[in-house]
């Protein structure tokens, strides 16, 4: 297994998760056994080794994500404070209050507003995020297949809810839009 | 009625487009201005820009397709056959738009990298000393990273953990500088998309050496990976 600093892709992805989700750095630097500069040389490298990867096989991005979602592999198998998609359920419990959370970081970033302080503000850091994105981009998936009897049923339905807290997000900061060309008409 | 809708037609695409070069202007000077405001927070003014391209294409470039179809479409179509031509025109100057703000992006974030960097740069340009002898230590300037400083006088090895800002110096903020400086064989790279297979490979190429020559400059310590690192762009690309 090709290791950087005697650190697997694994335990780097599972680093970068458990990092996103409010591990100390120093916690993590006395889980791998690494002093701050070898820790910084490590991350580098596999940042470019990870480029490659991906380059040659995209699966590495899916495999890359999984474990940022899920960061228990190799050391941090049982040093984790990180929280499973269950776990954090309750912060979005269903599919609705996911895409209203969704919209809403996602038009504030749109406005210029920082989108990490609209998740804190639903008690959500980014590394929570990203475990919950992998949770709903599944259930997405199920919800959205096309080989369904009810595809055409649900598809409606997602997309209603998809433009209802687009608009509202829309709405809601629409004040902070300039019109940059309102005197500009046909 | 024909003329006199083309006309209006015309008159409104040039004034958009007008308008438009006119924000993008001003969109850059706001950009840049942002890092005085939030005490050179890069992210921040990353987030200024974005929000300004989101902007820009909802009350212009959007502007232009909706008011095709909401109101000239219709009565082009009621007056004549020569509605086609008329909405060609408005695609175009839309598609024109489009590639004219991913290169103002570019730029935009290039030279918003430039003066970030000209400001976290001094952040290193004072003494640090030894924590054994208290002798000063020279730390490697162009090291965005936490490392190793053996002391010359006492030969006690330091750990030198740089502040965030200056480690972000490392990340993003290289990467848009070595672009904006490779700016010239980007745009060959965009023209030469339109061409032969051959002729864009060899101008990807090209804008990847200069790229990574430039970044090079800036990190050093990345120069022995050039040619595995331009060799990974280039696949990316084609």
């Amino acid at each position: 297994m090709e290791k950087i600093n005697g650190v697997s892709f694994e335990e780097y992805a599972a680093a970068c998760g458990n990092l996103a989700q409010g591990m100390p750095e120093e916690t993590l630097l006395q889980i791998l056994g690494l002093e701050k500069p070898v820790w910084d040389e490590t991350l580098d490298k596999w940042n470019v080794r990870l480029g490659d990867l991906m380059t040659e096989d995209m699966n590495y991005a899916t495999k890359y994500g999984e474990l940022f979602a899920n960061p228990k592999a190799g050391r941090f198998a049982g040093n984790t404070t990180a929280a499973t998609a269950e776990e954090l359920l309750h912060l979005a419990p269903d599919f609705e209050t996911y895409q209203k959370i969704f919209w809403h970081q996602s038009v504030a970033a749109e406005h210029g507003v920082d989108p990490v302080s609209v998740l804190e503000s639903y008690g959500i850091d980014i590394g929570k995020w990203g475990v919950l994105n992998m949770h709903y981009i599944s259930y997405q998936n199920n919800l959205l297949d096309h080989t369904k009897p009810d595809y055409a049923e649900k598809y409606e339905r997602f997309t209603q809810v998809q433009d209802k807290w687009r608009s509202h997000f829309e709405g809601h900061y629409a004040d902070q839009k300039s019109d940059l060309s309102g005197d500009i008409n046909f | 009625m024909k003329d006199e809708l083309i006309t209006r037609w015309d008159a409104f695409l040039q004034k958009m487009a007008a308008r438009f070069e006119a924000s993008l202007l001003q969109g850059e000077q706001a950009v840049l201005d942002s890092l005085e405001e939030n005490n050179y927070d890069y992210y921040a003014s990353l987030r200024t820009l974005m929000a300004i391209r989101s902007q820009v294409d909802a009350s212009l470039i959007r502007k232009i397709n909706d008011t095709w179809q909401q109101q000239v479409e219709p009565l082009m179509r009621a007056d004549g056959d020569y509605w086609a031509d008329e909405s060609f025109k408005g695609h175009q100057a839309a598609d024109d738009m489009h590639e004219r703000m991913s290169l103002w992006q570019y730029i935009t974030e290039g030279r918003l990298a430039e003066k970030y960097y000209g400001h976290a740069i001094q952040l290193i340009n004072r003494d640090f000393f030894c924590t054994q002898c208290n002798a000063p230590l020279q730390v490697k300037k162009d090291f965005f990273m936490a490392q190793y400083v053996a002391c010359h006088y006492c030969a006690a090895v330091n750990t030198f953990e740089p502040e965030t800002k200056y480690v972000t110096l490392g990340w993003n903020v290289v990467d848009s500088m070595s672009a904006l400086y490779a700016l010239q064989e980007y745009g060959e790279m965009l023209k030469a998309r339109s061409l032969n297979p051959l002729a864009y490979e060899q101008a990807v190429r090209k804008y990847y050496e200069k790229y990574f020559d430039e970044r090079i400059k800036l990190l050093p310590h990345t120069a022995h990976t050039r040619e595995q690192d331009i060799e990974r762009k280039i696949k990316q690309t084609i």
